[in-house]
């Protein structure tokens, strides 16, 4: 479907809304102005439309959370998920290619980081079959976002297993949250250009909808190794949100189709030089999903919610793999509060994932297709020891996943409030990352190293465990916020990560296969859970504000690894030392100048990476907006400004990294 | 996918009840309460006599529909309201109540200093609008609206909340002082 045809699409879809909408319209009922005779007590007791989510006030909140607003999106222009991360503390948020990034928390970042849970409204967008996020194709359009929230370290008590170092939680905008229209269109230097499209409106009383279509696409930014990057990409992705609310009531019904067309390298081992051939491939990801949320309060203080969805992707990649992937989940969440003095979440799921893994040319998965099906239950208590004071909060999560069995997955936590301007936070989890198909059913040869001696070749290859049990973490964190002033707030988290289960590859013995003729040397490099990590760090985040529209942002991070594995394992990217930041420091300046002029101007500054050589960067990124009325903005901007181009980080799959430019862009926003 | 998913879910829309508030229609309504329970400082447009009663809604379109539909025409202490869209924070010519619809903490800041030194009623709806020195903010417990009120900043303004309406809001103070 091409861009035009599916705008069409989208606009008859937004027509035929419109048509159905009318006779409800005609049907409104008188009653809506008959709230305006209401007194204020009477206004008290009218229940709105809407179920409240458990809003957690992040200064009181137990664990390592930094939100990232509608407005901090704006502000900063980020054109994507991924570059807004790089905002956030504790995270490591690196651009490999073009469209592809390494991004990870406290540690463990990569390509496919493994141990970092990213969903987007509930739906898990972690692959099961790589064991991590695959963000080129997540890459949401920005004015879709209601807020990112970002939590460091592990989640698993409420989402699960695979919530290891870090949740995040990309939440977009209710259908009932926007109004009229919106078109936005952007382009750069670096050839990335966007338009993103969006008509919201309402049906009736109880009715809103929303209707999306955006186009990405970024040019190839030109190999590391000097040559073709092969990086280029072009993303649709279009979709529609509903929302019906009566009295205690909220259906949320929501769904997208996306396709993707990108290029990549295809890392081939050979026997001739080059021993590591980047074959250019192009591939081909479009996928789609439909989600359906019940929200219901049952009385004041208690509130159940019913979510399921249904998502399915097909990504082929011309030279190394074809997969289909469908998944199905199910969940169920009661909330309720007991007493004044508890707040309990309880719950369950199911979900089943059907894969179907076909390798093409170096690549073999076996089984071709898996079926896995996971069950869970979790239940999680606030109990409040002093009222507004103190709070302790014991929670776990049971999970049946087929191949380690059950997992328990537990954590306490105590936050203690010796004054509304001050809480001290405390926690020890425990949370586990289980197998996916690519560490128990792929082989795929890593290395073929040519004999001296005119005797056969040797061939290194990667090869799946399928007992591969789960890697563990255990993870002791604690923090003070304080608010000495209006203007000032600091946020500080200390945390130790002690991972006892680390995968790791195994060397085995060189073993002779004869066949085919004249046979090779294999050295099968075998999943196991020997390795042993501890990763220990701090985060600091403080915030001033010196006048009304001026605001100062300071982050700093620091994480120390020490990591141990077996002297006959093979060095693995990501999974090690030196793969991730020692410092990490940001500063941000957000300004409001009268006649609705924004200036932005943010300095990132990231550490070297020695297991990679690569050197610490220093970036600029600036903004300058200007609103002449509510209608329209025009901004001008600049990423990675007074940095030369280099690489940011080393893929584990081994593709050569692009040179990440500097940047300008242009962008117009029109509402209605 | 979508064609499948519409066709089926518009039809249950027509058998929903209505008559429930939407969440700006509540607003709206509150909003004029508001106006009636509070009194403004002397020389403020707040508390003239003879002008209109204007209450400036700053980028929520959804409200200002339902402000104009229900709250615009009806009488304050013998005043006519009228509804205004308001395109500039610092816009507040008028004004005797200002609801600001960003979550933008720097746009809410510049808007409470100005409204502050104009004596006018600010309300917001955003997690931490009344800490900052905000008067009224709305916010959500269960599936009710509800309101807290920073008692501090209405004083400093000079404007003054009954107690009627101190009764049910949930009272913050600014975190360390006015900004």
């Amino acid at each position: 479907m091409t861009y035009r045809s599916a705008t069409r699409a989208c606009l008859l879809l937004a027509l035929s809304l419109g048509s159905y909408a009318r006779p409800l319209g005609a049907q409104r009922a008188t009653a809506d102005s008959a709230i305006m005779e209401l007194s204020l007590e009477q206004l008290m007791g009218v229940e709105v439309r809407s179920v409240s989510r458990r809003e957690e006030r992040v200064f009181e909140a137990p664990a390592a959370v930094f939100v990232l607003t509608a407005a901090d999106l704006r502000r900063t222009g980020v054109s994507s998920v991924q570059e807004a991360l790089q905002l956030a503390p504790g995270i490591q948020a690196a651009q490999l290619r073009s469209s592809q990034w390494a991004i990870g928390s406290r540690g463990f970042a990569g390509q496919y980081a493994n141990k970092l849970l990213v969903l987007i409204d509930g739906r898990s967008v972690y692959s099961r079959l790589f064991a991590g996020v695959i963000w080129e194709e997540e890459n949401l359009p920005i004015s879709e976002i209601e807020r990112i929230e970002v939590i460091r370290g592990p989640g698993a008590t409420l989402w699960g297993a695979n919530a290891v170092n870090g949740v995040i939680n990309i939440v977009t905008k209710a259908a009932s949250a926007t109004d009229g229209s919106l078109a936005t269109a952007r382009y750069g230097r670096d050839g990335q250009a966007e338009v993103a499209l969006q008509h919201s409106g309402s049906a009736g009383e109880a009715w809103s909808y929303r209707l999306f279509a955006n186009r990405k696409a970024g040019d190839a930014l030109g190999s590391l190794a000097g040559g073709e990057s092969n990086d280029d990409w072009k993303l649709l992705r279009t979709g529609v949100r509903t929302m019906w609310k009566r009295a205690g009531d909220r259906l949320t019904v929501s769904a997208d189709a996306h396709q993707l067309k990108y290029g990549t390298n295809f890392p081939q081992a050979r026997a001739e030089p080059p021993y590591l051939f980047q074959l250019p491939e192009r591939n081909d990801f479009s996928g789609g999903h439909a989600l359906a949320r019940w929200e219901r309060t049952l009385s004041p203080g208690s509130a159940l919610t019913l979510q399921g969805y249904l998502s399915y992707n097909h990504r082929n990649a011309m030279s190394s793999l074809d997969e289909k992937e469908r998944t199905i989940d199910l969940e169920v969440q009661h909330q309720l509060t007991i007493a004044e003095r508890q707040r309990v979440v309880w719950g369950g799921g199911y979900r089943s994932v059907d894969e179907h893994n076909r390798g093409i040319l170096d690549m073999v998965f076996s089984p071709v297709r898996v079926t896995e099906q996971f069950f869970n239950a979790f239940v999680q208590d606030e109990i409040a020891l002093v009222p507004h004071r103190a709070f302790v909060t014991l929670g776990g999560k049971l999970e049946r996943n087929p191949y380690s069995g059950w997992e328990l997955q537990p954590k306490a936590s105590l936050s203690v409030l010796p004054s509304a301007r001050q809480t001290l936070w405390a926690s020890v989890a425990r949370a586990v990352r289980i197998p996916a198909s690519v560490d128990r059913n792929v082989d795929y040869p890593q290395a073929i190293i040519p004999s001296q001696v005119g005797g056969p070749p040797t061939v290194v290859a990667l090869v799946g465990n399928p007992d591969l049990g789960s890697e563990v973490l255990i993870a002791s964190e604690a923090g003070y916020r304080v608010r000495p002033t209006s203007s000032v707030s600091i946020d500080l988290a200390v945390y130790w990560n002690h991972y006892p289960k680390v995968r790791i590859f195994e060397r085995s013995e060189p073993q002779y296969v004869p066949t085919p003729p004249p046979g090779v040397v294999r050295i099968a490099a075998t999943a196991q859970t020997t390795g042993r990590a501890d990763i220990s760090g701090a985060e600091l985040l403080s915030r001033w504000e010196p006048t009304a529209g001026w605001v100062l942002e300071g982050v700093y991070s620091y994480l120390n690894w020490d990591y141990s594995r077996t002297p006959t394992a093979l060095e693995q990217g990501a999974d090690r030392a030196g793969s991730a930041p020692r410092h990490q420091f940001r500063m941000r300046s957000a300004s409001s100048l009268p006649g609705n002029i924004d200036v932005d101007l943010t300095y990132r500054y990231v550490a070297d990476l020695p297991s990679f050589g690569v050197t610490s960067r220093h970036a600029v990124d600036g903004r300058l907006a200007w609103s002449p009325n509510a209608h329209i903005e025009w901004a001008l901007g600049g990423r990675n400004m007074l940095s030369p181009p280099q690489a940011e980080f080393l893929s584990e799959s081994r593709t050569i990294p692009s040179r990440i430019p500097w940047s300008v862009y242009s962008s117009v926003t029109v509402r209605r | 996918m979508l064609p499948v998913l519409l066709p089926g879910m518009i039809g249950g829309a027509t058998g929903g009840p209505q008559g429930e508030p939407s969440d700006s229609q509540l607003r709206a309504a509150f909003l004029f309460r508001f106006g009636q329970y509070a009194s403004w400082p002397k020389g403020s447009d707040g508390a003239s006599a003879t002008a209109p009663f204007v209450i400036g809604v700053f980028a929520d379109p959804a409200l200002l529909k339902e402000m104009a539909r229900l709250v615009a025409g009806r009488m304050i202490e013998g005043r006519t309201v009228s509804v205004r869209a308001v395109d500039q924070v610092e816009d507040q010519e008028g004004l005797a109540v200002l609801f600001l619809g960003t979550d933008d903490p720097l746009l809410i800041g510049r808007a409470i200093r100005v409204a502050r030194a104009r004596g006018i009623l600010t309300v917001g709806y955003t997690d931490g609008f009344a800490e900052r020195g905000g008067m009224i903010n709305f916010f959500h417990e269960d599936a009710k609206l509800r309101f807290e009120v920073n008692v501090d900043a209405t004083a400093n303004a000079g404007l003054r909340l009954s107690s009627q309406l101190l009764r049910l809001a949930r009272l913050v103070k600014s975190q360390g002082g006015e900004p």
